[in-house]
């Protein structure tokens, strides 16, 4: 236990994450920069995470200041996250941008504050205590006066990153396990088809193939549970490692989750070793054949003090933190005005005194009234898919099979599957011979049903002699069934049976 | 220095001590499934992917002045930040609270006030939020929904109008809430659509 928290190792791999997590937190930072006024300030329309409305007397929703300084701390936070990148003044510098991080993320749950954010927030905590700014870093080159050695750092914050990883992938296996539409693949496909953080091309593309889903969802519960295990193996370390990369990289591909993949490959880091830089550096080599790539290689593991950070070593740091620490100051508070004087003469919220025009758009009468009159969906748009075969899925949410030509003895199934939020509804199953002849099956559908199944047994050569059919659906909310409406009829399909 | 080593090793020790048992504190709940209110749970909790959405929405919030016209008050020019996958979702379209659709209300009524200077004929006498809506199929591109479901459903979706497969959007619009609106742009009481 002693030697897997407290083994001096080198602290490049942290350093990595470090660049990685700053750049990407800058990415995701800017984006929303001349969005600040509105999204954090006073003068703006913050929607914090945690209300006093709902959460009475709770310390978890900050104060928002005015449009100038929001966009003053904003800017700061952008520094912060420049210098965590670039690994100058690195521990005050996460500092900063964790506390802005949370500060503004807590005003705005609605387009900043997301489950990456928080899991960034524990990197950047972790990262820390951690000696990421000893190397690749400005602070290194402050500091190191032309030595080639390495600072050796604790493995314990690498550990408790690793230990959040697993932890995060534990939670997201057991909320899926406990969603029972997650294994028929029906979560993963409307969370495809949302316009929110569902998917581009690719993603609706994947949501189109319903057995593709059942797989990918099986197996991203799989990976979730295995991973966590799996990692620690030495054998299976990078293998595991591979698969995860490539379980993100598909997922970022595949959905808009803003900065969710990008932030879960970065604390994939946290699982490198020294070794895999190594091999990395060795494999660089091999294929760009070029000679610079042995200045990167200069700093190996044989160059590593191996002293004690708090030992010798230590006092070749503290030379230069005056300097660094005016420099940092005069810089950032440089980085701040700027930022501040570009959104006061850009002004796009006119919160600079800048004349806003504030004309609201009039509306068309016609449409004002189509708007009020409050329309509730058609029957038909109540249901999402209907599937047809001759198998039933053992949970009763898909139709596997024949689909166009049944022979006889088999069954015919018909499968529903419903929207959330739609009115208990009387479902009617028809089955209609060549000759006209009908066969039919009513049932009532409540409101929480997600649903509906229906089978007809292609047994008797009487009932159902050979030939053309037609299954139709139709469907109406309570007692509305009777009066034979043109739009309860939902589906149909036509299909042979043969002998 | 041996003794600050020592005490940096034992507060590492203690840090390490207390995340872990945060996190496996927090992990052992949500196994349970075991919901806790306080805020903090969400800084320690994973649980992605908790729900779908099986429709589409957009909001607006409508305001009818005195002279009985009516103006859009949301979404207007205050409100610049956009998402989602086609970057037009706005902030109140995001956010599942719907305290802020009332805030947001409020604010543009204030808003134009501001701009009516005192003429009774534009002041905001009612006010409606709206929610444009959709069931989520209909996010498919033409190409995609038309080979899924012409492969469930032989080509149609429904023999009643004997129409080829319906791809486009059918888009609804329902009330949330309703209110009259005061003297300077209060609201007593929101009335829910009936």
């Amino acid at each position: 236990m002693k030697a897997f928290f407290f083994a001096p190792e080198s602290p490049r791999p942290l350093a990595l994450m470090r660049m990685a997590v700053g750049l990407i937190f800058l990415y995701d930072a800017a984006a929303r920069w001349p969005y600040a006024v509105e999204l954090y300030s006073s003068d703006g329309s913050p929607m914090p995470l945690f209300p006093q409305t709902a959460y009475s007397g709770t310390f978890f929703e900050p104060v928002a200041v005015g449009a100038a300084w929001t966009v003053v701390l904003h800017s700061l936070l952008l520094f912060a996250l420049l210098t965590v990148t670039l690994g100058w003044r690195t521990r005050t510098s996460l500092w900063i941008a964790v506390a802005l991080t949370v500060w503004m993320g807590l005003l705005d749950h609605a387009g900043t504050f997301k489950k990456y954010s928080v899991i960034g927030m524990h990197l950047m905590v972790l990262l820390s205590f951690s000696g990421c700014g000893a190397v690749w870093s400005i602070d290194r080159l402050l500091r190191s006066k032309g030595r080639l050695f390495v600072m050796l750092s604790p493995a314990w914050p690498r550990r408790l990153i690793q230990l959040l990883f697993v932890s995060i992938y534990f939670g997201a296996a057991l909320t899926k396990i406990r969603l029972p539409d997650f294994a028929n693949g029906d979560l993963l496909m409307f969370s495809l088809l949302d316009d929110q953080w569902g998917g581009g091309r690719w993603g609706l593309w994947f949501s189109t193939q319903p057995r593709l889903l059942i797989l990918a969802s099986i197996a991203t519960v799989l990976f979730e549970l295995a991973f966590p295990l799996l990692v620690w193996s030495s054998r299976l370390r990078l293998p595991m490692l591979v698969l995860a990369a490539l379980f993100h990289i598909v997922l970022g591909v595949t959905m808009s989750l803003g900065i969710f993949s990008p932030v879960m490959l970065a604390a994939l880091l946290a699982f490198i070793s020294e070794r895999d830089l190594s091999r990395g550096r060795a494999l660089a080599i091999r294929f760009s054949r070029a000679e610079s790539w042995t200045d990167f290689a200069a700093v190996n593991r044989t160059d590593c003090d191996l002293s004690h950070p708090n030992g010798r070593a230590a006092r070749f740091r503290r030379r230069p933190v005056l300097r660094s620490r005016v420099l940092y100051l005069l810089i950032g508070g440089l980085w701040v005005a700027g930022g501040w004087a570009i959104q006061r003469v850009s002004d796009p919220y006119g919160v600079f005194g800048t004349p806003m025009p504030t004309e609201f758009h009039q509306m068309d009468e016609a449409t004002v009234e189509k708007i009020l009159a409050d329309r509730s969906l058609s029957y038909q748009d109540y249901f999402h898919r209907i599937e047809i075969g001759s198998r039933l899925s053992s949970d009763g949410t898909h139709a596997f099979g024949e689909r166009k030509r049944f022979q006889r003895g088999m069954t015919l199934f018909a499968c529903a599957r419903l929207i959330q939020k739609h009115p208990a509804l009387d479902l009617e199953w028809l089955l209609i011979r060549s000759d006209g002849e009908e066969a039919h099956y009513s049932h009532r559908l409540d409101g929480a049903s997600s649903h509906a199944t229906v089978g007809f047994a292609l047994t008797d050569a009487e009932q159902t002699p050979p030939g053309r059919y037609q299954l139709v659906l139709r469907a109406a909310a309570s007692l509305l069934l009777e009066a034979n409406q043109d739009d309860i009829e939902i589906w149909s399909r036509s299909f042979e049976l043969v002998e | 220095m041996i003794r600050l080593i020592v005490l940096r090793r034992l507060a590492a020790v203690a840090l390490m001590i207390a995340y872990l048992s945060t996190t496996a504190f927090f992990l052992y709940r949500h196994a349970l499934g075991d919901p806790l209110t306080h805020p903090i749970v969400y800084f320690w909790t994973w649980d992605m992917f908790p729900n779908y959405p099986t429709e589409s929405h957009r909001r607006m919030i409508i305001g009818q002045t005195g002279d009985g016209r009516h103006v859009q008050l949301f979404p207007n020019r205050r409100h610049r930040f956009r998402w989602g996958v086609h970057g037009n979702v706005t902030r109140l379209d995001l956010t599942g609270q719907h305290v802020f659709f009332r805030d947001t209300a409020l604010d543009a009524i204030r808003l134009h006030e501001a701009a009516c200077l005192d003429n009774p004929d534009l002041e905001i006498q009612r006010v409606y939020l709206v929610e444009q809506y959709w069931p989520v199929r209909y996010n498919f591109p033409d190409d995609l929904v038309s080979d899924l479901y012409e492969d469930e459903s032989g080509g149609s979706y429904s023999t009643a109008s004997s129409s080829p497969v319906e791809t486009s959007i059918h888009k609804y619009w329902r009330v949330i809430e309703q209110a009259d609106v005061g003297p300077e742009g209060t609201v007593s009481k929101w009335e829910p659509s009936p």
